[in-house]
């Protein structure tokens, strides 16, 4: 029995009492900032241990399992299981990562911060545990114990038509929630397990059969369209642009930053390994799905003139890229999408912060209201000129590994129209760079628009301490991603080998 | 008229009723019934005006009731006078008469903290205490004149109750909606009571359940489950029977709705699940084919109908509500939907169980959350003289314990983890996905997330909506108020982690005595 995903977990959870410490909104933003320190650290531990164990480890035989009974009553068997494969504990590096500068941003907050901090880190115990958890009750749990807060951190510290905002993201996020959970009633009711590794090694056993392949075809969709939702996938993506823009600079971080990647995360461990055959079979509208946000995002962010919604879109065109690196069930595909999502996690992260740190000083975020920051502001462009060149896809860029993978996955696949769409998909590449420049050259490049009452300045230590870890780490995984791929790549290969023989079978009946 | 003394005869040869029935198994409606004489008696000793007595005299009778069903011991079995049984007080029963009490006690007490000068006071407590007797003995009823009975008595002392302030107009209105609908739903029901009747010629559930079982499916029969069902969907507020609801629910004083909302859809609840499933001392004949008709499918359809028709009107109607206490009677009238859904699932095998277990835990669940939501509704009445939700604005700020006790409930009304309204809603959908009924599970599912949309309306209003000056919330929860949402909150946290397992366990021993 090994406690650390746990204590990782609830760190944040026993950190909310803290912040009745102390009155002092300075001492509250310290403690809540040490107590995400503290489990950014345990999510460094969490990997170091991983590694020690070996890549290759799948999920469910990893020294850093808990499992432990939990309610055993009737036909319910719940068991608190946590644990972690190469996957998991990507993501759980990203959301240590991000929640702790996220949690620095979140000083700016001045409306009763010690509410914000509050909800905020029982946010970050929401998402730790999603990623950690082995067992479809308490991720289920997990998943909804993040609702919460966030409606409160959107509806309570947001832009001026945050209660919209709020709501809407509530209500797309729980109707995607009762598809997922009808779909996980109907596994456990095939499987008697609600562990998440012995249904993916059981899958054949779900629903089997012929006469059975609408019903299975049905559990996937529901089970996609769950996930499609927080990733989000057009046209379930409505949702998105208002929240981001309207949530407060740190949760538009972590909401673009981890939130999204729950969506991609839950159909890798979930609706594809369980539903193999269905994939396949839904090929064809997975990937017309992800062309589509790639293509219809890249044109929206382009149309935008407020800075923020310009990142918010991108979001939806970048995100584009994972459902279309997954779909094409090649390694390097997926390989891709799994690199993209952390990728876009840093990247995304780190626009919204910079978005934020203008938005701060000029109290408005119209991109035609700014200009000429390249000479008025040289470091804060450099380190802007890093967010927004990766997101690009410049080489060197931890961008632009990502989406070439997810390129070369999506040509190499043997799947049916593959570099068709493929080729539909790379011009999001170029409308990609569109948007991004002519943003750069409204805001960054001519002369100052207008004179604002409080000049503009460089950022704040603070604030260098959010932006440049960011900026180190896309440019680190631009040059040398094979630190992230040396650890993914086995658990991806496994992943993808069990979709070769539907592939296959599939390509057989075609003909 | 000729066959029915001989029949009696032989059931009562059949039976073999000792000549002297046990008393102690008329516990605890006989005490309930006492206590109808005893405040009428104490009324006309005391003479006129407001007293402080009868709260505390009903309380403490109600906990003495408690207490004797929770310790004393179960024996199944029928037994009435006469030799003709019409009770059985088995464990099922047991567990619905502890909700029943566990209501009544906290309406008392609703009424107690209401500070509502509600006049006559002694006639209110007697009536409550008759809906209480009554409810006991539906709970247990196990032949058709008990059942009626009883059901009849349920249903006239909720008119009076939700009628109980006729001076004020809205309350009369709703007292008279009430009969109306009442009156027509009874009538209707004793028609198909009679259609059976006159099919089986007999008057006991389990011998109806045996001759029914014989029968082979029927037009007559199918009438006469739409006609038994109409009285049941009557009280349980369910399509098509439904309209009454939000009129009366909204007329009535908040601690009466909340009576009416918990402990008579749970007494109608009861019996349906012994209607569904009583069969008889063998327990040998399957599930759903016993007083409706034997054809199963013809049952399980008006169930399936009623609950889609129920759950999906009730959140829908309940969207555009802005009196909070209107909104919970349109949500009350949607999880009576959820529990028709599951209860189209019942029966004698191991799911079936499960899904009747489902239900039973349901109740335990919605007694807390639901009673505590109207004690909000109370408070509101009480300190703000409105149910409108927007008198909650700002409470987020002013009173964070009630708004956090209050919002802890409509999560669980909602639904969500980790919060024991989700694991109510597990037990509930589980049956009929583990049926294979997906698509029914699929609506049910999908009106859960609809609901989250009036649920947050209040949500809004205490945390998010900005406080518009000299508009203060004018509710002012003292400390006794505070305790008392506070005990509702918790359990339903603690039992959304921990608790769970063992009130499932709870209501799995209660269905498994159900012969």
């Amino acid at each position: 029995m090994d406690w650390t995903l746990t204590l990782m977990t609830f760190v944040p959870l026993a950190g909310i009492p803290l912040l009745w410490a102390s009155n002092e909104a300075k001492v509250q933003r310290w403690i809540a900032t040490i107590v995400s320190a503290v489990a950014m650290v345990l999510s460094f531990v969490v990997w170091s241990r991983f590694q020690a164990a070996g890549v290759g480890t799948a999920l469910g035989s990893s020294p850093l399992k808990v499992d432990l009974p939990w309610i055993s009553v009737g036909s319910f068997n719940v068991r608190y299981t946590m644990d972690v494969d190469a996957i998991s504990v990507f993501m759980v590096v990203l959301t240590g990562i991000l929640g702790f500068i996220a949690s620095l941003s979140g000083w700016g907050v001045q409306k009763n911060p010690r509410g914000f901090f509050a909800m905020y880190l029982l946010l970050l115990t929401g998402m730790f545990g999603t990623f950690v958890a082995a067992d479809l009750f308490l991720f289920y749990v997990f998943w909804e114990v993040m609702l919460l807060p966030m409606y409160f951190l959107i509806g309570l510290w947001g832009g001026p038509k945050r209660e919209f905002a709020a709501i809407k993201f509530f209500i797309y996020t729980l109707v995607g929630s009762v598809l997922m959970l009808g779909a996980f009633l109907a596994v456990y009711f095939q499987l008697g397990t609600f562990s998440i590794s012995e249904i993916i090694r059981r899958h054949a056993e779900i629903f089997p059969g012929a006469e059975n392949e609408n019903l299975r075809m049905v559990l996937f969709g529901a089970l996609f369209c769950g996930f499609a939702i927080k990733v989000p996938v057009f046209p379930f993506h409505t949702w998105l642009p208002l929240a981001h823009v309207e949530a407060p600079t740190p949760i538009s971080v972590i909401l673009a930053g981890v939130l999204l990647k729950m969506g991609g995360y839950g159909m890798m461990r979930m609706a594809f390994p369980w539903f193999p055959d269905e994939v396949v079979r839904a090929w064809p509208v997975l990937a017309t799905l992800a062309v589509v946000s790639i293509i219809y995002g890249a044109f929206v962010a382009m149309a935008q003139t407020d800075w923020k919604k310009l990142v918010a879109y991108s979001s939806v065109s970048h995100m584009g890229y994972v459902l279309l690196g997954l779909a094409t069930l090649t390694p390097e595909g997926v390989n891709g999408a799994v690199l993209q999502m952390f990728s876009h996690g840093l990247l995304a992260g780190m626009m919204f912060l910079l978005v934020g740190v203008m938005y701060d000083q000029a109290h408005h975020r119209e991109m035609a209201r700014f200009g000429g920051l390249a000479t008025t502001l040289p470091k804060y462009t450099f380190i802007a000129m890093v967010g927004f060149f990766g997101s690009l896809g410049l080489p060197g860029l931890s961008g632009f590994v990502s989406e070439m993978m997810v390129f070369f996955g999506a040509f190499k696949s043997a799947l049916p129209d593959a570099k068709l769409f493929t080729i539909i998909g790379t011009l999001g590449v170029v409308m990609g760079a569109v948007y991004i420049l002519i943003m750069i050259q409204k805001i960054f490049l001519g002369t100052a628009k207008e004179a604002h009452a409080h000049p503009l300045h460089e950022p704040s230590a603070r604030e260098w301490i959010m932006l440049t870890p960011l900026a180190v780490l896309s440019l680190f995984l631009g040059i040398y991603p094979r630190i992230a791929l040396d650890m993914i790549d086995p658990a991806i290969q496994s992943w993808t080998k069990e979709f070769t023989p539907h592939i296959a079978a599939h390509a057989e009946k075609g003909k | 008229m000729t066959p029915f003394l001989p029949l009696l005869a032989q059931e009562t040869a059949k039976l073999e009723m000792s000549s002297m029935p046990d008393l102690s198994r008329m516990l605890p409606g006989g005490l309930l019934c006492l206590m109808v004489i005893v405040i009428l008696v104490v009324d006309l000793v005391r003479g006129k005006g407001p007293s402080a007595l009868y709260p505390k005299l009903s309380m403490g009778a109600i906990a003495v009731a408690f207490l004797m069903v929770l310790f004393g011991t179960v024996k199944a079995g029928a037994v009435g006078y006469g030799g003709f049984p019409s009770l059985d007080p088995d464990a099922l029963s047991r567990i619905f008469k502890l909700v029943f009490l566990a209501t009544g006690f906290v309406t008392v007490l609703f009424v107690e903290r209401s500070r509502q000068a509600f006049g006559r006071e002694a006639e209110f407590h007697v009536i409550l205490f008759g809906a209480l007797a009554g409810m006991c003995y539906l709970a247990s009823a196990t032949e058709m004149i008990g059942f009626y009975l009883a059901f009849e008595t349920v249903s006239y002392t909720g008119f009076l109750l939700a009628g109980y302030k006729a001076d004020d107009r809205r309350g009369a209105e709703a007292g008279t909606k009430f009969v109306m609908f009442g009156a027509v739903s009874s009538a209707v029901m004793l028609f198909g009571l009679s259609l059976v009747y006159g099919f089986t010629g007999s008057m006991q559930f389990a011998v109806i359940a045996e001759k029914l079982a014989a029968a082979g499916s029927q037009p007559a029969l199918v009438l006469a489950a739409i006609f038994v069902f109409g009285g049941f969907a009557f009280k349980a507020a369910a399509f098509p029977m439904q309209w009454w609801c939000p009129d009366v629910y909204e007329g009535s004083p908040a601690p009466v709705a909340a009576f009416l909302a918990v402990a008579s859809k749970a007494a109608v609840f009861a019996a349906g699940l012994r209607v569904l499933t009583y069969g008889g001392v063998s327990g040998s004949a399957p599930a759903l084919s016993h007083l409706m008709g034997h054809d199963s499918s013809i049952v399980q359809t008006i169930l399936i109908c009623s609950a889609v028709a129920t759950m999906t009107w009730g959140n829908f109607a309940a969207l555009r509500q802005s009196s909070l206490q209107r909104m919970l009677a349109y949500s009350s009238i949607a999880h009576a939907g959820y529990l028709l859904m599951t209860a189209s699932v019942i029966g004698t095998d191991k799911l079936g169980q499960e899904a009747m277990a489902g239900i039973v835990f349901y109740f335990l669940i919605y007694l807390v959350m639901n009673l505590g939501a109207f004690y909000v509704v109370t408070l509101m009445r009480r300190d703000a003289g409105t149910a409108d939700i927007s008198a909650l604005r700002g409470m987020g700020r002013r009173h964070p314990v009630l708004a956090v006790s209050f919002a802890i409930m409509l999560f669980s009304l909602t639904g969500l983890p980790p919060t024991a309204g989700f694991v109510g809603k597990l037990q509930l959908f589980w049956p009929v996905v583990a049926k294979g009924y997906y698509l029914l599970a699929a609506v049910g599912l999908v009106n859960g997330a609809v609901s989250l949309y009036f649920y947050a309306k209040p949500l809004r209003e205490m945390f998010l909506a900005a406080e518009v000056e000299g508009e203060e919330t004018r509710l002012a929860p003292d400390g006794v108020d505070l305790a008392i949402v506070t005990a509702f909150a918790v359990p339903l946290v603690i039992l959304g982690l921990f608790g769970w397992g063992n009130v499932t366990q709870m209501a799995m021993d209660a269905v498994a005595r159900v012969p």
